[in-house]
């Protein structure tokens, strides 16, 4: 019986992609604008279930319990509170007005705002860069993650591959020919049962830990688990800060999301979508990802010898029901693959819209057959890479989340006609600030405690300033919108 | 600075100041902490419960202001 939750998780990943397939029935799209924006045509509840579920992914199955068991209430603070207090007002205050650029100037990306208020292409060309190379690592974890379900689904006797690649071919399909639309389309559907499955898994995993009273107990046995710098004493109030701000701020910027802010068809949809968010959020950071991590601590207080990246799947599969897992994992599966496939759009975006296109000049229809290739490349060149070097990619996914704070600095002034910046001060302080980056987080580590993606952005932020301040001449002139 | 921006300027500074009065440091240093209040530690109750109502409530005020700021701007 070994086979059911494959079986299961097979039926599930096909399920849930149909409404992909279904999209296109209805939109075809025909240009770069079609394909990248889905026409502008994604309504309140598309939008706001699409952002959730590029959201959801499997950090939100693994990586982040795995973080709030290592460091506790500080840890879920740092992450799963402070995404809903930063990164989704982000959402309200910066999305109206991308979807305002876009509206007046067809601007979907970025690197296409940058462009258009700096009047500048190497800006934007810098821009859409760090958000290739952010995205490229960002990918990969999603796939570390599909191993891991298909590999326990299985018990060992199937390799991931297969799985892996059913979900691939299906992914490619409806990104191929319906671009963001079926995207979104299906990210709704993959969004909904994932969230469905976040409320059962959170009511078991209450009863797991014993309801208030276990948990009651907890904050007597392990007090520093409510407390900073949290359990494994090093979330110190200035490194929280260090974290989260950079984190936060950047996540909101990364193409996957700010694409799909462009996509919504009215600008007024924006202003719900930050009180929408936590609605459709509850499932998952108040309830799946706070009880599991709480649960885990109840009944392995010490450590968790598979690791934490593993206690929820670990935990259902070894106590639910092999269909009932198979849900779960198929729920799991479609979280990574609504942010897969939003993902390989925005590197496909970001390298012919922001990159190519900037550099060559290449006709409408050649350009949206190139994003295509470009995106399925990525896709199957993230799980060639995986088995190849997965080090690599793994190290660098680090990196990922704070990228998207330092080009804050070419972005945030060209959506609020911040005309103190220039296009050099942007452009040195994006170049600067992703060199420290680095080297903070590979050469010198988290200097004076504080995290690498805060030195990263403090450094982008300082030499905007201080090059602006001498390049006052090229000042841009305000957009009109 | 138009009607949806003044909206927005001064939502903006209201997270801030629960922002940093409250969920994160220098606040959350007076908050975060393991003491049980009707069963479960204060930080979850302030974290988890009163974060919730605060961000419902907050973001869907800002949400209707700005519409209706939107609606007067454009004259709908």
């Amino acid at each position: 019986m070994w086979w059911i939750p494959l079986v299961v998780i097979i039926v599930v990943v096909l399920a849930t992609s149909l409404p992909g397939f279904i999209a296109y029935r209805y939109f075809k799209p025909k240009t770069l604008w079609d394909f990248m924006a889905a026409g502008k045509t994604l309504g309140l509840l598309t939008v706001t279930l699409s952002v959730g579920a590029t959201q959801w992914s499997a950090l939100s199955f693994m990586g982040f319990i795995a973080f709030y068991y290592i460091h506790g209430v500080p840890g879920w603070l740092a992450m799963g509170l402070a995404y809903m207090l930063i990164s989704v007002f982000l959402y309200g205050l910066l999305g109206y007005r991308v979807n305002k650029l876009a509206e007046r100037y067809k601007a979907v990306t970025p690197s296409d705002a940058v462009e258009l208020f700096f009047k500048d292409k190497v800006t934007a060309v810098i821009t859409g860069l760090l958000f290739f190379i952010a995205l490229l690592p960002y990918m990969q974890v999603q796939i570390g993650g599909i191993a891991y379900i298909l590999e326990v689904s299985s018990g060992g006797r199937i390799p991931f591959i297969y799985g892996a690649l059913i979900a691939y071919i299906v992914m490619a399909a409806y990104m191929w020919f319906g671009g963001l639309k079926s995207i979104a389309w299906a990210n709704i559907l993959q969004g909904v049962f994932f969230l469905a499955l976040a409320f059962g898994i959170g009511a078991y995993m209450l009863v797991l830990a014993g309801g208030t009273t276990g948990i009651s107990q907890l904050a007597t046995t392990m007090p520093q688990a409510f407390m900073l710098p949290g359990i494994a004493g090093v979330m110190t109030a200035a490194y929280l800060l260090s974290w989260s701000i950079p984190v936060q701020l950047g996540w909101p910027l990364q193409p996957q999301i700010y694409m799909q802010f462009a996509a919504a068809k009215r600008k007024e949809f924006l202003f719900y979508l930050p009180a929408l968010i936590p609605i459709a959020a509850t499932g998952l950071y108040f309830m799946q990802q706070v009880i599991t991590w709480l649960a885990g601590r109840v009944l392995y207080p010490k450590s968790f010898p598979p690791g934490p990246d593993k206690l929820l799947i670990t935990i259902l599969y070894e106590r639910w029901h092999p269909i009932l897992f198979g849900l779960v994992g198929g729920a799991g599966m479609a979280a990574m693959m609504s942010t897969l496939s939003t993902q390989a759009l925005a590197i496909g975006s970001a390298f012919v819209n922001d990159i190519l296109r900037r550099i060559v000049k290449i006709e409408e229809r050649k350009a949206l057959i190139i994003l295509k290739i470009i995106m399925i490349l990525a896709l199957f060149g993230g799980l060639i890479l995986w088995f190849v070097m997965p080090w690599l990619l793994m190290t660098l996914g680090a990196l990922s989340a704070a990228i998207g704070a330092i080009t804050a600095i070419s972005i945030i002034p060209a959506l609020f006609n911040i005309r103190f910046v220039t296009k050099y001060g942007a452009s040195a302080g994006m170049i600067l600030g992703f060199a420290v980056l680095v080297y903070t987080t590979f050469v010198a580590k988290d200097p004076l405690g504080l995290y690498s993606g805060f030195w990263g952005m403090f450094t982008a932020v300082v030499t905007c300033i201080i090059v602006s301040l001498f390049t006052r001449k090229y000042r841009p002139q305000p957009l009109q919108y | 600075m138009d009607e949806v921006d003044k909206v927005d300027l001064q939502h903006s500074i209201i997270h801030l100041i629960v922002l940093f009065g409250v969920f994160l440091p220098p606040g959350a240093l007076v908050f975060m902490r393991p003491d049980i209040v009707g069963g479960l530690p204060l930080a979850l109750w302030v974290y988890w419960i009163f974060g919730y109502i605060y961000l419902v409530v907050h973001y869907f005020i800002w949400g209707w202001r700005r519409e209706r700021a939107y609606r007067k701007m454009v004259g709908g």
